[in-house]
């Protein structure tokens, strides 16, 4: 019989099209190689009714493996992402079984190392709620691909799938800037300005509006 | 003098609770001619942040979604101090004061600087309030303290407080009054 792991998307994007999609698939994939079958749950929508909180729940219960990706928001996870622990820590405070827990978190900042204190939450998520902290991984660059994150996903993939944790040594490596740092604001810069005049005709001066600066000085 | 404004972001659950403290806050605060803009998070219906970047390229500087979050962002920048004020959950927010933390991004612009050799995003407005968050925990719990003042302490950075402060307090029946004295020490 096949194990189980349990895949949660805290991406509001989605199951598919997000860079939360592209990295648990990658890693995904190894696990079914190794004959894992897998569940997918995107939290938005899960935390959104009493019947998707109840299906979360059924299933981090029925899995041997949860793995969570998330973009970083403000520093940490998005909130949908946040219900869906505190609702998993309150059914699971006296929880009995141990289903291992990884994550894997990713930001627009060019430094993965940013994504540090959003890992340090789901560690201790992890804990308050009676799951096996299995490792993460960071990823920075809004998603821009690279042969050390690919490489990356493939070693975390593997190890999981042996029903070991995401080895320290892959996380740190993976934690080197895709670029450097003057090139990514510089090319960042661009794209949004870029993006901003083609899809929505906003000019320049027009991305710097303030809707909400004081009429009157404070 | 013109009166300083703060602003109180409340991600509580229990909703009893927040009105007592933050009726005190608000009596603590006009005694010293200040204004107090409380919002009780876990009563009001704030929608997640969709993450589609609208409120940079598309609205600049406002939220596509129109509800409270929008009018909650414009009196987070129009204070002179702004509270988080929060169960410490995980090491941080509560997933009520996360959802309005989230939201505050029409802030901040698109664009990137570095910032003390980091790569973070560009100012939108040019005054900023100071950052003061307030962490409750029903007991002390070094590994979620350590990494809340962390938090609040990025989020100064990239919402660009001029002055960042974390306090933990634990929870009681003096829970209120803590509060209430956190802040007043932040505002001497």
């Amino acid at each position: 019989m096949s194990r189980r792991a349990l895949v949660l998307i805290g991406s509001p994007k989605g199951l598919s099209g997000s860079n939360s999609a592209r990295y648990a698939q990658a890693i995904g994939a190894r696990l079914e190689e190794a004959d894992w079958s897998l569940d997918w749950i995107h939290l938005h929508r899960a935390v959104s009714t009493e019947d998707g909180v109840g299906e979360l729940l059924a299933k981090v219960s029925a899995s041997e493996l949860v793995l969570f990706v998330a973009p970083l928001y403000v520093d940490g996870l998005p909130a949908p992402a946040i219900r869906a622990f505190e609702r998993i820590a309150d059914a699971r405070a006296t929880a009995s079984g141990t289903p291992k827990f990884a994550a894997v978190i990713h930001c627009g900042f060019v430094e993965p190392v940013q994504n540090a204190t959003a890992i340090e939450m789901c560690r201790l998520f992890a804990a308050a709620a009676h799951l096996e902290w299995s490792g993460a991984l960071a990823f920075g660059g809004g998603g821009i691909p690279s042969k050390r994150g690919a490489l990356a996903l493939q070693v975390a993939g593997e190890a999981l799938a042996a029903g070991e944790p995401i080895p320290e040594e892959v996380r740190r490596r993976a934690e080197r800037p895709v670029m450097p740092r003057w090139l990514y604001v510089l090319g960042g810069n661009q794209m949004w300005r870029s993006q901003a005049k083609k899809r929505f005709g906003v000019s320049r001066k027009g991305l710097l509006a303030r809707p909400y600066e004081p009429s009157e000085s404070r | 003098m013109c009166a300083k404004t703060v602003c109180v972001l409340d991600g509580r659950r229990d909703v009893g609770e927040t009105a007592d403290s933050l009726q005190a806050l608000d009596e603590a605060l006009s005694g010293r001619g200040w204004r107090t803009a409380g919002y009780r998070l876990a009563e009001l219906d704030v929608a997640p942040c969709r993450g589609c970047f609208a409120c940079w390229v598309r609205t600049p500087g406002v939220c596509i979604v129109d509800d409270v979050g929008r009018e909650i962002a414009q009196s987070v920048i129009r204070s002179d101090v702004l509270v988080l004020l929060t169960p410490i959950t995980f090491g941080g927010y509560s997933s009520a004061l996360k959802g309005m933390v989230d939201r505050l991004i029409p802030l901040i612009l698109p664009y990137f600087e570095r910032i003390d050799g980091e790569v973070h995003h560009v100012k939108r407005y040019e005054r900023y309030p100071s950052l003061l968050g307030i962490g409750l925990l029903p007991n002390p719990a070094p590994e979620q303290e350590r990494t809340f003042r962390t938090v609040v302490e990025r989020n100064g950075i990239n919402l660009h407080a001029p002055t960042v402060r974390a306090q933990v307090v634990y929870d009681g029946a003096d829970a209120g009054e803590a509060i209430v004295q956190a802040l007043l020490r932040e505002l001497r």
